[in-house]
């Protein structure tokens, strides 16, 4: 991006002439270019997919993710290289925009090649029930995809019946190459001052440190805004995590028989909610606030704990600013194992209407290797397939804590607890209900019972109408 | 096929789009100001009588005129009509943008109507109305009297300075008055200042407060329009009436009751309809501004729509409740222009 930026603005300096005639040579020599490669492809007779011009179309919903990004930079670079003829056009959308626009790009004639589908049945159910992702597993089975990450999360992130009723099971549809959970953010310098010393184990722990922040002042206990509804939807999912364990977001997710809203699980946590909002734990005027408004101003030293993605790693500021926070897994009622909602990033799939299947099946392998592994490591980030050597290269990589946190407790989370999907991906309606009923639960407006209603409205006669 | 379903739902809002534009209204006001010829001529017009009727001994060639008039018809009927039909169409279908629409008859209408969401958006739309009509109105008009009255240099700068709001992209304004009215920003920042810290608050996370203030937004948005409007029908009343009106005795309030106001009323239409019309498609302020939250405290109808058809993915509802928005404008717009005719004549 800055590049960009900076190249446009060194042209606007060239005068008009000079310009013109850069215009021509550049012109003349990629017609060069264009011409000795063709000429190479037909002689050598490789393989039809990497000789030829062709330019692969790669559309993310990433935007915002830097390190992320950067390590894709690398790898579209060394894509090419290893592929003479093709060229990459890797796109950037925010996630909002990507799942928005998603519908109409991969129903017309001319959709990106690879393209990040959302999980879930609002997105990935809705597009193989009409047809328009292309089936992966024999190209799964040709590159070995399942050997390299775990039954459970592809599964969870790219297996869907073909009538788009079941999920996480039938047929691969997407793969996710790098992980992401949601944790508490920490900051041990506030901890200090506020006498708490460790991360809380316990869900009882956690309340007892809020409760320690509201009684001692000088701090938000927890960073929160609900202005965009992603914040209430990660906590509705922790919560229900916390109390209920990995079931009662699963079954909800996988609308196992007789899930619901309306049990005691998510009565507590919509208590929860309302309690904590009672007790002056979250921002004064929360619903002002917007995610990024809340975490940027926890990076700059505001509140004890707050909501994150690991995503969004790396905090930004100044190594020396951001040593003093950590990530942590929100904890259960029992704290025995690390349970926490975790998913694949945005999957990489094929468009059933896309020009260049297999290509886009040798892209997202590449992606998916070891090599590339490791960039997404020092980038910060969790690969789906860990290196064995994971934490020496998080060592290597000197991350801040925070960052090393994120891989190396999401590798834990992974490996020896449960990782379960966000709780919105179970029905279409059901992110703007969390969304629109979070303020009136914590405003005194409604009650906990009309609350799991609403939640249960915007369920159940989805799951009915499948 | 899902693009064409876009397509209709971004017509239906365009329509309004035109609307406001004022590219539709001419052939509803220019009904209306046909008949405000056929009227008993008020003051004004008795002085342009002689010229309208020297107009009519012409005769006008009105078969060609339909030939200049086809590019258009098309493109509008290619790019408005279709699309809008179509949406209709979809409004009486199931439909998730993907498979195969389902006829359902009513059935989205039905669900509409009855949904409360649906019906508290309307009532948000009330409230916006009193702000973006009303209040803009009322807001332009004494400034309207007041530059009238004034002889200061400049005033075509401080013209220009108030009508600035207008031409600014509403995601711009939305932006900066969501910066402004934010817990931290300027404005709490002076009322704390000047000691009324108690009255500080999320003025857009406020449950009682967040619709006022997407109002009050509006009603800076469209006042510098609305003043210019109606201070160029002001500056066309004849000044011998005024100054008629001083010698038979009238004060500012008399004059502004029996000369100002009945010289402005066509103008005074186009206002109204603008002001209404703005508030019922209210959709960029809300989008970066609240979101329709707190809650729902602040959803209207045209971000209800954005929300199905784009996030929910119910097209069929979408379109609906798409249609039911524009009937409501056009009902509303077709009720001011009857009135101002009305009482005109």
């Amino acid at each position: 991006m800055r590049l960009t930026r900076t190249s446009t603005a060194l042209h606007g300096v060239v005068r008009r002439g000079p310009r013109l005639s850069l215009v021509l040579i550049a012109v003349t020599v990629s017609l060069i270019a264009a011409a000795c490669s063709s000429s190479s492809s037909g002689g050598s007779g490789a393989s039809s997919t990497a000789a030829q011009n062709v330019t692969l179309v790669v559309q993310n919903g990433d935007a915002g993710a830097t390190g992320l990004l950067a390590a894709y930079a690398e790898l579209n670079t060394e894509f090419e290289a290893a592929h003479p003829g093709v060229k990459i056009k890797f796109v950037t959308k925010s996630f909002d925009e990507q799942n928005n626009t998603a519908k109409l790009q991969l129903s017309g004639s001319n959709p990106p090649d690879v393209f990040q589908v959302n999980q879930g049945y609002e997105q990935m159910g809705a597009f193989v029930k009409a047809g328009l992702l292309t089936k992966l597993d024999s190209y799964a089975a040709k590159y070995g995809w399942t050997t390299r990450q775990s039954a459970n999360l592809l599964a969870l992130n790219g297996q869907f019946t073909e009538d788009g009723v079941q999920m996480g099971k039938g047929p691969l549809w997407g793969i996710s190459v790098t992980n992401a959970w949601v944790g508490l953010l920490m900051n041990m310098d506030v901890a200090a001052k506020l006498g708490i010393t460790g991360a809380p184990k316990t869900f009882a722990e956690l309340e007892q440190d809020l409760a320690t922040a509201k009684s001692k002042g000088g701090t938000v206990p927890f960073e929160f805004g609900s202005q965009n509804g992603e914040m209430p939807a990660w906590l509705l999912s922790n919560l229900l995590l916390a109390k209920g364990g990995p079931d009662a977001v699963n079954g909800l997710v996988f609308h196992a028989g007789g899930a619901s809203f309306m049990t005691d699980t998510a009565a507590f946590a919509g208590q929860t909610m309302k309690d904590w909002a009672a007790k002056g734990y979250f921002t004064p005027n929360w619903a002002a606030y917007q995610t990024s408004q809340v975490f940027s101003n926890f990076a700059n030293g505001q509140g004890l704990f707050t909501l994150a993605g690991s995503w969004l790693m790396p905090i930004p500021g100044t190594p020396e600013a951001t040593k003093k926070f950590r990530m942590v897994v929100f904890p259960s009622e029992s704290g025995s194992s690390p349970d926490a909602v975790a998913a694949g990033d945005l999957p990489w799939t094929i468009p059933a209407h896309s020009k260049h299947h297999d290509l886009a099946a040798e892209y997202m392998n590449f992606v998916g290797t070891d090599a590339a592994a490791s960039k997404f490591v020092a980038s910060g980030n969790l690969p789906s397939l860990p290196p064995k050597d994971l934490v020496a290269q998080v060592a290597a990589a000197n991350l801040p804590p925070a960052s090393a946190d994120s891989i190396n407790t999401g590798l834990e989370i992974i490996n020896n607890g449960h990782p379960v999907p966000f709780v919105d991906w179970s029905a279409p309606p059901l992110y703007d209900a969390i969304k629109a009923n979070f303020d009136k639960l914590v405003s005194g407006s409604m009650s906990v019972s009309a609350w799991q209603a609403s939640l249960q409205a915007a369920y159940g006669p989805f799951v009915k109408s499948l | 096929m899902a693009s064409f379903a876009a397509s209709c739902l971004w017509a239906v809002r365009e329509v309004a789009v035109k609307l406001k534009k004022g590219i539709l209204i001419p052939s509803v006001l220019g009904r209306s100001a046909l008949a405000a010829k056929q009227a008993p001529a008020s003051l004004d017009r008795e002085a342009r009588a002689p010229t309208t009727s020297r107009r009519q001994k012409y005769r006008v060639p009105t078969k060609i005129g339909y030939a200049y008039l086809a590019p258009a018809v098309i493109l509008y009927s290619l790019f408005l009509l279709v699309p809008f039909f179509h949406s209709v169409y979809l409004s009486l279908c199931t439909w998730d943008g993907l498979s195969k629409p389902e006829f359902v008859g009513l059935a989205n209408y039905r669900a509409a109507l009855s949904s409360p969401d649906v019906r508290d958006a309307l009532r948000h739309a009330v409230v916006l109305i009193m702000f973006y009509a009303i209040l803009t109105t009322a807001v332009a008009m004494v400034l309207v009297g007041v530059m009238g009255s004034m002889r200061v240099r400049g005033m075509s700068t401080y013209r220009a300075l108030l009508f600035l709001p207008y031409i600014i992209a509403p995601v711009v304004v939305g932006v900066v008055w969501r910066w402004l009215l934010s817990p931290n920003g300027p404005i709490n920042g002076i009322l704390t200042a000047v000691g009324l810290s108690r009255f500080t608050r999320a003025w857009l996370a406020d449950f009682q407060w967040a619709l006022p203030s997407v109002g009050l937004i509006g009603t800076w948005m469209l006042f510098g329009l609305v003043m210019v409007l109606l201070l160029a029908a002001v500056q066309r009343i004849p000044t011998d009436l005024f100054e008629a009106a001083r010698l038979d005795g009238a004060g500012p309030v008399r004059e502004f009751l029996a000369i100002t106001l009945p010289g402005v009323r066509q103008e005074l239409v186009v206002v109204l309809v603008l002001g209404v019309t703005a508030a019922l498609r209210n959709f960029d302020l809300i989008y970066v501004t609240t979101q329709g939250g707190p809650g729902t405290s602040t959803q209207v109808l045209s971000w209800m729509v954005y929300q199905h058809a784009f996030q929910i993915g119910d097209i069929g509802l979408a379109a609906a409740m798409g249609v039911l928005l524009t009937l409501i404008i056009m009902v509303l717009t077709v009720l001011i222009v009857r009135i101002g005719v009305w009482r005109s004549s």
